[in-house]
């Protein structure tokens, strides 16, 4: 074997889990891939020691939000519990929003506790919304919570972009992309052929109405932000404006 | 003598048997069993995470949306098979539409993560930690594709199968990309273990 083929194969870490008898005859007899060997075996205890900040507080506020707030009694809320069992596409994404919300907003006050049901109005409604989508038996239903998610979202923004610290607008400029894109987007392509023009066409116009208003909103709110929120209202007025665009063809098609 | 050294952040590793029952009572509807699978895959996904994204908030909530999303999609895992792979493929997924959103944005995942060299192992020497300071700065200039499949198979301890399966590419491409990485990051560590005895 020649020296650059068996340094080629530590490289590619190709000798796991035992080298061969060909490599190991190399390795016996030639210092220089004895030194690449110990090299690349070096490299990778570095690599398990490359320095990562502690998450063991979103870890917690996780696992202590699975077994608190979605352990709800079946008899209390079938449907949610039901929904919780079946794996709805649209459902995933706001789920990740909710609990998204709840890390948010955990985020901006001290909760050493971890027992401590998460009890923000943020979480609350997404909840209902949750609640709501799990009910929702059709891709119209399912566009009307949607929009009103995002809806919310922006409320929230516009409540906070003043005093919010960057990475929380942050999150709230990716949930709300998320409740256009994965949500109210995605439902209008999936309107039923079948369903009435003129009730999809007013559906379809109620969703755009919104974000046209994100969009003005945004840009409004943009002028008067502090430098940190600029970059998130920006991003809030694009993912509008490009949710606009992709509905544009869908509502000329009714 | 060859064994290669591997990262040890399953703080709260199953062993297999466990994971599969705990797989199996989650897709049931129990959730404080996903509640331990979350407990078991945290950490090295989150620590892959932070090494994809470089910050610390958003490897928080890439990693929160990826169990998430898996719990949703539990029903679709076949217990039995590798569910690190499976919950690293959805984690990959979330990366890239983060970074594509961003890129949407023109904003770019920062660079500027905060220096974690001060949280090092405090028996390290000085010389060791400048090491890894220097790797990790290395590591951090790879592009994103080959920081992705490079960790994944030297640190998470992957199959190029499994790396190849997240990212959605061939294995050929990811032995590639391994390849290329550890070359380079090889050669940064040479002339200090070449002045060593």
């Amino acid at each position: 074997m020649k020296c650059e083929a068996c340094q080629n194969r530590i490289l590619a870490l190709e000798y796991t889990p035992e080298p061969t008898e060909e490599l190991r005859e190399h390795l016996a007899s030639c210092a220089a891939c004895r030194t690449a060997q110990k090299k690349a075996v070096k490299l990778d205890a570095l690599l398990a020691r490359l320095p990562v900040p502690s998450s063991q507080r979103a870890k917690a506020k996780l696992i202590a939000s699975l077994n608190d707030q979605l352990s709800v009694p079946s008899s209390k809320v079938p449907a949610y519990r039901q929904w919780m069992r079946s794996p709805l596409p649209g459902v995933a994404a706001l789920v990740v929003l909710g609990i998204g919300g709840f890390f948010y907003f955990s985020k901006k006050q001290p909760q050493p506790e971890l027992a401590e049901k998460p009890r923000h109005e943020l979480l609350n409604k997404e909840l209902g919304n949750v609640v709501k989508l799990a009910r929702a038996d059709s891709a119209p239903d399912r566009l009307r919570v949607w929009t009103d998610w995002a809806t919310d979202l922006r409320g929230e923004t516009r409540d906070l972009y003043k005093v919010a610290p960057a990475e929380e607008l942050s999150s709230l400029a990716r949930m709300y992309e998320r409740a256009v894109n994965e949500g109210i987007v995605k439902q209008a392509t999936r309107l039923p052929e079948h369903m009435d023009a003129e009730e999809k066409q007013k559906l379809l116009q109620a969703a755009d109405t919104k974000l046209a208003e994100g969009v003005a909103e945004a840009e409004r709110l943009h002028g008067e932000a502090p430098p940190q929120a600029q970059k998130y209202l920006k991003q809030m007025a694009e993912t509008s404006r490009e949710g606009r665009r992709k509905l544009e063809p869908i509502l000329k098609g009714v | 003598m060859l064994r290669r050294v591997t990262s040890n952040h399953d703080t709260d590793a199953l062993p297999p048997d466990e994971e599969t029952e705990a797989i199996l009572a989650a897709q049931a509807g129990d959730r404080t069993a996903f509640a331990k699978i979350v407990s078991a895959h945290w950490d090295r996904l989150f620590r892959w995470l932070f090494q994809m994204t470089r910050d610390r908030h958003r490897a928080e909530d890439l990693t929160q949306e990826t169990f998430l999303k898996a719990l949703v999609a539990l029903k679709t895992f076949r217990a039995g098979s590798n569910f690190r792979a499976w919950l690293f493929r959805i984690g990959h997924n979330n990366f890239v539409n983060l970074k594509r959103s961003q890129r949407r944005t023109t904003a770019v995942l920062p660079d500027d993560a905060p220096d974690e060299r001060g949280q090092d192992d405090p028996a390290a020497t000085a010389e060791d930690r400048e090491t890894l300071a220097k790797v990790q700065a290395a590591v951090r200039a790879l592009p994103a594709d080959f920081r992705a499949a490079l960790l994944l198979r030297a640190e998470q301890d992957l199959s190029f199968k499994e790396v190849a399966a997240v990212m959605g590419i061939t294995e050929e491409t990811a032995r590639w990309r391994v390849f290329k990485a550890r070359q380079k990051l090889v050669q940064l560590l040479e002339p200090e273990n070449e002045a060593r005895p």
